[in-house]
């Protein structure tokens, strides 16, 4: 936060874009040192659920039942704030993107290529197959046999210092092809494969705390909050209740829009205010803290 | 606005159904468990009127009983002792590789029991995995044994618990 002190008086409109881009990656890095298997736990969740329904036995609230229920809870109240800000593995995406992009600004390449659009809008249902797959595994019992090719646990090995990686060959492979998508593709994994993404995207997000636009306020002709939306949303109208599940509330698109004609539900909020983002980063820790995780 | 209320008739539909789920289950359970109480009623009650039986038979033949018996038994008793200490008795300590890192536990035994498990560190396990985990301690102290199922969905530290102990254990049979 040492940029807000910098020119706290009476930042420039571009200034703000840079405040907000850095109060992001510093609650990201702060959430991937403090809690980095949020994401891992509540998705065993799910796992655990129907593993348990799948073997006959009752489904008792343990820490990752409660865990997945909080985490729910908090995305249908504040939109996915979890995954914008605090999840480990998008964080990590998000990193090697910002890495790319760098790289191609340093070799004077003025648009880094992109996948196709179109291409991504389909591949972006895939995560919805991979959930179905995950907990048809769990619920056949199959699950436990397929240990070696979780690209999560692998992950979450890595990032705790265990290098015991013999028994993991393709989850390893898998985690290596994650990267190298998020590294071309901003948010791919998320988007594309994320089986956590994929319950996210089905819950009923209140028309709160998500984003919207008066469309009939833009500029004519303008996309430029679509263009720069790592979902490529097209931000739904005001007062509808078409809150996007697809939405990882990482805000960029209210600062790129020329009129600040996106918002959040609620009048009162814009939506990427320092002081909006610290009370739900708060609230998220807390939450998780009291979920155990 | 549609697709709002479908997305919340789903949510609802998967809480009540995984609820609904438990309550079937564990209204079951209490069968089960009152048929099994039943059960052993009946059995304790056989088993009284045996011995009761026994007692009457034992005092009608007790004279003839009394001399054979007390020297025998001496013997068998000590035999007896001997085989069943199974431990020094003591407090052990193990580690074994969890998910992160070691996982160290203390074991303590009497001479045939494992009476106490408990965990001193386990500082690289993720919070909510290890306390999953631990539910595998008292499995272990009711099968006396560190043979027993690792807990699916916390494999890792599970596992590492039960190597732990059993490398406790290892120290601690004579
Ligand atoms: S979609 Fe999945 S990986 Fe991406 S930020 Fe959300 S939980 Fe994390
Ligand atoms: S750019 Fe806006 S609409 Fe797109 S994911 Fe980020 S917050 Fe959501
Ligand atoms: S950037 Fe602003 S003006 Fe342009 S389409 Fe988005 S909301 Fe409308």
């Amino acid at each position: 936060m040492k940029k807000e002190k910098f020119d706290w008086k009476n930042p420039s409109k571009k200034q703000w874009k840079q405040i907000h881009a850095w109060t992001r990656t510093i609650i990201q890095i702060f959430f991937f040192v403090m809690m980095p298997s949020i994401f891992t736990t509540a998705f065993s969740g799910v796992k655990y659920i129907f593993t348990r329904i799948g073997t006959g036995e009752a489904v008792s609230m343990t820490a990752f039942v409660t865990a997945l229920a909080a985490i729910c809870l908090y995305t249908i109240v504040f939109g996915r704030f979890f995954c914008g800000f605090a999840c480990a593995f998008g964080s990590v995406g998000d990193w090697l993107h910002a890495l790319y992009l760098w790289i191609n600004k340093k070799a004077g390449k003025k648009k880094p290529w992109k996948p196709d659009r179109q291409l991504m809008k389909w591949l972006s249902y895939v995560k919805y197959a991979v959930l179905a797959l995950i907990v048809i595994l769990c619920f056949t019992g199959f699950y436990g046999k397929t240990s070696g090719w979780s690209p999560w646990d692998v992950f979450s090995m890595l990032r705790s210092g265990n290098l015991r990686l013999a028994a993991y060959i393709p989850g390893l492979i898998l985690l290596i092809l994650i990267f190298a998508g998020m590294f071309v593709e901003e948010r791919f994994f998320c988007k594309v494969l994320c089986p956590m993404g994929a319950v996210f995207s089905l819950l009923p997000i209140l028309p709160l705390y998500a984003l919207f636009r008066d469309r009939q306020n833009c500029l004519k002709g303008c996309s430029a909050c679509t263009r720069m939306c790592p979902a490529d949303l097209e931000l739904p109208e005001r007062g509808s209740f078409h809150a996007s599940g697809d939405c990882f509330q990482c805000q960029k698109c209210i600062d790129t829009c020329p009129k600040g004609n996106v918002r959040c539900g609620v009048k009162e909020v814009k939506g990427n205010e320092l002081l909006f983002t610290l009370i739900r980063a708060i609230i998220l820790f807390a939450l998780m803290k009291l979920a155990g995780v | 606005m549609k697709q709002f209320l479908m997305k919340w008739v789903n949510v609802i539909l998967i809480v009540g159904l995984i609820a609904g789920y438990n309550l079937i289950l564990s209204s079951r359970a209490q069968a089960e468990e009152v048929l099994r109480l039943q059960a052993e009623l009946d059995s304790a009650n056989l088993k009284l009127e045996n011995v009761i039986e026994e007692n009457e038979w034992l005092k009608e033949n007790a004279a003839l009983f009394a001399a054979a018996s007390t020297s025998a038994r001496k013997d068998e008793d000590t035999e007896e002792n001997q085989e069943d200490t199974l431990y020094t008795a003591g407090t052990y300590t193990g580690e074994a590789q969890g998910f992160g890192g070691l996982v160290k536990v203390a074991v303590t035994v009497s001479d045939r029991e494992i009476t106490d498990i408990t965990i001193q560190s386990a500082d690289n396990e993720d919070t909510a995995y290890l306390t999953m985990a631990v539910d595998i301690i008292p499995a272990i102290l009711s099968a006396q044994s560190a043979d027993v199922d690792t807990i699916s969905g916390a494999t890792f530290s599970s596992t590492g618990i039960k190597h732990a102990v059993q490398q406790a254990l290892e120290k601690a049979v004579n």
